[in-house]
């Protein structure tokens, strides 16, 4: 196989997802594929579907119409093909790490359980690429819930499939926790060239993750792109229908309520928070306008703020002597 | 010593085991006791036929009760994920007692089933009673995709076959109800020995079909999605498991009356001990400890005077309720 040509790793035809009973179609005639190796985000607003596509991709749902065709073919037991991290709450609190890592290699054992040495290798690989051997020997009731994430990523891992499936894995986390899982999940489809589909509410993370986004909500359709360009059409402020969020600058929209218009000279992330604190608290900025009231930053070691009013020349050292000194 | 723990579980059956054999209203020495299981001469000989008989069935029975009873509600616990489930849950216990009721107390309401109810006929029609409500739950099952929906419907089936029983008594003289309402405390004491056969029996295939649902079991832990992503087949492990916990219920349930709260409390309580999830521990583990806490049940039903002995599920009822209260409190999410 040619590099050009990466793998499919999965892939529906005319796939249709929702409920039977009463007949609640939720997403239509879906054409899609999964690569290796690529970190794909479904994104969606709540309600239309993504873990009911997830589930029907997973196997463990019927399609409404269509099929899903997995790389090793019908031959092969999905168990072998997929693995999921669902937003389930597990029980068994008294399971320590390891035994749920293990979970993962069920559908290669038999009744007695017992692990072969092979077993035992893709369980530590999977332990060591979610880097958790440091609490592997806890119970899940000692965990937080960033780690138990990263094990249930693990026990997805040590199930060996060729495409992972997350639901919302980042919802309940902190910032630093959701990062984390993102840049894993990221990094994990890069090296182990699994395909990794993760269905996030996290925008702006996915935006920055994800090789592909998979975006449901419009007529019951599902649209993919590359996320850069689905930003530039505009398709996802369409389909978000964002509300104070501009998309293209990754900024919150502010509006300039005192009518005043600072020039603001300056580069680099000083300007950009120099901009933020200026236009949170509702200055214009403007470049070179012609203007009473002018900005320049000088960078160092110790930044300054020089603020010349007509005549009148100030320095500055922080950012909040300068707000509390501009013309209100 | 965390890792040992385990062993407090067998040392326990056996204390407790011989402490069954020896109270009873006559007084054998400890030595004789085992002297006569060891098959020699007894210096009284009605000893010997006291031991073999009474004693020794008895103290089996309770083994094998709560050992099945046990592995009956650490079953349920797992596949409906509930903390709370247990082999009266899903209406088994109901189905049997119904049965029971019909032939006690038949005769009033004009259904005139059997004339002379022995022992045997009454195993045989709880166990038709316990069947019968498998029957039912089963085709339940098959409709529905989640467990708590089929737990909901076991304690529906429970609901409506008190208040059949409730009509039942209403109507029937007052005998009749008494027969009926003996069997109901339970009794672990008036098998014999091709009566235990029957029931070793019984009890062995239910063990075996949960042996075999080991990791089947394990993977229920994580709720049916992901047992189902783990390539667990779950419509028919679910029909296995509940298979077996009818066998384990229905067996016991006939032989030695419903007896409450024991498959409930022990699973917790076996957790409380060996804290592991993992079901090829908690299977031997459980019936260790649903057997041990049936012979103290049976220790201290025997206890206030020696030659009364109180009913079997009043005792089970005064150990599993503060055990039930306090699963509550611990487990707010009800998950096992």
């Amino acid at each position: 196989m040619s590099p050009d040509t990466p793998t499919i790793a999965l892939q529906t035809h005319a796939l249709s997802t929702g409920y039977n009973n009463p007949v609640l179609h939720l997403l239509e005639n879906m054409s899609l594929t999964l690569h290796a190796g690529e970190l794909v985000c479904l994104m969606g607003p709540n309600g239309v579907g993504k873990s009911t596509l997830m589930r029907t991709l997973a196997g463990l749902q019927r399609p409404l119409a269509g099929s899903v065709t997995l790389e090793g073919g019908p031959g092969m037991p999905p168990e072998h093909q997929v693995a999921v991290v669902l937003t389930e709450k597990i029980a068994g609190v008294n399971m320590t790490v390891y035994e749920l890592v293990t979970f993962g290699r069920y559908p290669y054992l038999d009744w007695n359980m017992r692990l072969r040495e092979e077993d035992k290798k893709i369980i530590g690989q999977a332990i060591s690429q979610t880097r958790i051997h440091g609490f592997t020997h806890k119970k899940l009731y000692e965990l937080s819930d960033g780690q138990l994430q990263l094990v249930m990523i693990a026990r997805a891992l040590a199930q060996d499939t060729a495409v992972i499936l997350l639901d919302e894995p980042t919802a309940h986390l902190d910032l630093n926790n959701r990062v984390e899982i993102m840049k894993l999940l990221q990094r994990l489809a890069r090296e182990t060239g699994k395909a990794i589909l993760v269905a996030t509410h996290e925008l702006d993370l996915a935006l920055q993750t994800a090789d592909i986004l998979w975006v449901a909500g419009k007529d019951k359709t599902l649209l993919t792109g590359l996320p850069e360009d689905l930003v530039l059409q505009g398709t996802l402020d369409e389909i978000f229908q964002l509300k104070g969020y501009d998309l293209k600058t990754g900024q919150i929209y502010h509006t300039a309520f005192r009518n005043k218009t600072v020039a603001l000279h300056g580069e680099g992330y000083l300007y950009r928070w120099t901009r933020n604190a200026l236009e949170r608290n509702g200055y214009n900025i403007a470049a070179s306008t012609p203007t009473d009231v002018t900005l320049t930053i000088e960078p160092g070691d110790r930044p300054a703020w020089q603020l010349r009013r007509g005549t009148a020349t100030n320095l500055y050292y922080s950012l909040g002597e300068l707000l509390k000194a501009l013309p209100k | 010593m965390n890792r040992n723990r385990w062993l407090l579980l067998p040392l326990l059956l056996t204390l407790l085991f011989g402490f069954s054999l020896s109270l009873g209203s006559v007084r054998i020495p400890f030595g004789q006791i085992l002297t006569i299981l060891a098959g020699g001469d007894a210096t009284e000989p009605v000893w010997a036929d006291i031991v073999w008989n009474f004693r020794l069935t008895k103290a089996l029975t309770c083994l094998l009760a709560g050992g099945g009873l046990a592995l009956a509600g650490l079953q349920m616990q797992t596949l409906f994920r509930n903390a709370l489930a247990g082999p009266d849950v899903l209406g088994l216990s109901a189905g049997a007692s119904l049965a029971v009721a019909l032939i006690f107390m038949g005769q009033a309401a004009g259904i005139r089933l059997l004339y002379e109810p022995s022992p045997w006929t009454t195993a045989l029609v709880a166990s038709g009673g316990c069947f019968a409500v498998v029957v039912i739950m089963l085709a339940i099952a098959q409709r529905l995709r989640d467990n708590v929906s089929l737990l909901l419907v076991g304690m529906m089936i429970s609901a409506a076959v008190s208040s059949f029983v409730g009509i039942l008594q209403f109507v029937s003289k007052a005998e009749e109800m008494q027969i009926y309402i003996v069997w109901t405390f339970g009794s672990l004491g008036s098998l014999n020995w091709p009566e235990i056969a029957v029931l070793t029996a019984t009890l062995a295939a239910g063990t075996f079909l949960a042996i075999r649902s080991a990791k089947a079991l394990n993977a229920w832990l994580l709720g049916q999605h992901y047992a189902q992503s783990l390539g667990v087949p779950i419509k028919r492990s679910r029909m296995i498991i509940i298979l077996s916990t009818c066998i384990l219920t229905g067996g016991v349930t006939a032989f030695c009356g419903p007896i409450g709260f024991v498959g409930l409390a022990v699973p917790h309580l076996v957790k409380l001990l060996i804290r592991t999830s993992d079901h090829k521990i908690l299977i031997p583990a459980s019936m260790a400890g649903g057997a041990a806490l049936m012979l103290f049940c049976d220790v201290l039903a025997q206890l206030p005077g020696s030659t009364q002995v109180l009913p079997i599920n009043a005792v089970t009822a005064l150990i599993g309720a503060p055990v039930v209260i306090w699963v509550i409190l611990r487990h707010p999410r009800m998950l096992p």
